[in-house]
């Protein structure tokens, strides 16, 4: 039976050497490139023929520009609006990449620790520029929460940074294992499914299909977990939650 | 939301382990970040779940909201 974690494997397809720094192309910055694509076009569609009453892609694009816009007004509160169009982006991006990552023989982008701790990172960063602008050195409050006991502050200052250090890593880490997870899993099934005989093939074939249908639903919630998750990163950062 | 107390133990337990290497204190300073960053894992889980509840009740968010732990 082949490797099933062969397939996470990046490989060259084009050598590309920029300021002694190696940035040559694999096939994640491939479908990375097919996602943005993708998505551009999409909005695009939807956009550009945009009509009163809306065909089946401008429904789809504006249920979730909608969705997406509910769920800023209601986690970050009246500056919300503000973070959509960077919400969209990124609910999108991971979204495509997860769904065309379940397309057999494509590369899964958000199965790659770098691709999801580069989104979590910048979100974390954007809260943190956002925390200082709104309430200027008082951010560091935010590190202390009302009502802690004297006593308990040496206790309590450790315990928060480390817990706003886990932030930008479970972010990263959850979609990365979630997808890693069931990719694995799918890639464990389907080499069973060719090394078995044809009498006994078909069961772990036929679980494919359902962990198959199963990734479906996770490549969605894991897009909106990392979209809710940014939105109250964004919320604290707005509204001080301490 | 496990990964979160799993990433936040480990974070805890690995930078106390970097702080170890550096002062030759090997056990302390990684236990002691292991037991903070349990603590601040629960902390994170506690703070994801009010929100959610939060949401599910259709509560404002605001400055002036009634504040949680």
């Amino acid at each position: 039976m082949e490797n099933p974690l062969e397939h996470f494997e990046l490989h060259r397809v084009a050598a590309l050497h920029l300021f002694g720094l190696d940035v040559s192309i694999n096939q994640g910055v491939l479908v990375m490139w097919l996602v943005v694509a993708g998505v551009v076009a999409l909005f695009a569609h939807a956009a550009v023929r945009a009509t009163m009453i809306p065909g089946a892609i401008q429904n789809v694009v504006e249920m979730s520009v909608e969705f997406i816009y509910n769920l800023a007004e209601d986690n970050i509160g009246p500056n919300g609006r503000r973070y959509v169009p960077f919400l969209i982006t990124l609910f999108f991006f991971v979204l495509c990449s997860n769904l065309l990552g379940l397309v057999p023989g494509m590369f899964t982008v958000t199965s790659q620790l770098f691709v999801t701790a580069t989104l979590a990172v910048t979100v974390y960063v954007i809260s943190l520029v956002v925390g200082f602008y709104r309430h200027g050195i008082g951010f560091f409050k935010i590190l202390l929460p009302s009502g802690t006991p004297w006593w308990l502050i040496p206790l309590m200052i450790p315990v928060e940074i480390l817990s706003q250090l886990a932030r930008p890593l479970s972010l990263a880490v959850r979609l990365f294992a979630n997808m890693t997870a069931g990719h694995t899993v799918l890639a464990v099934l389907f080499g069973m499914t060719v090394t078995l005989p044809w009498w006994g093939g078909w069961i772990p074939f036929g679980v494919t299909v359902a962990i198959n249908a199963l990734e479906l639903l996770i490549a969605f919630i894991q897009a909106y977990i990392f979209v809710m998750l940014s939105c109250v990163y964004f919320g604290d950062a707005e509204n001080m939650a301490h | 939301m496990g990964v979160e107390l799993v990433v936040a133990t480990c974070l805890g337990g690995g930078l106390g382990y970097l702080g170890d290497r550096k002062l030759a204190t090997l056990p302390w300073l990684t236990l002691l970040g292991v037991v903070l960053g349990t603590a601040a894992g629960i902390r994170n889980v506690l703070r994801i779940a009010a929100e959610m509840d939060r949401q599910r009740e259709g509560g404002p968010r605001g400055p002036d909201r009634p504040g949680k732990g």
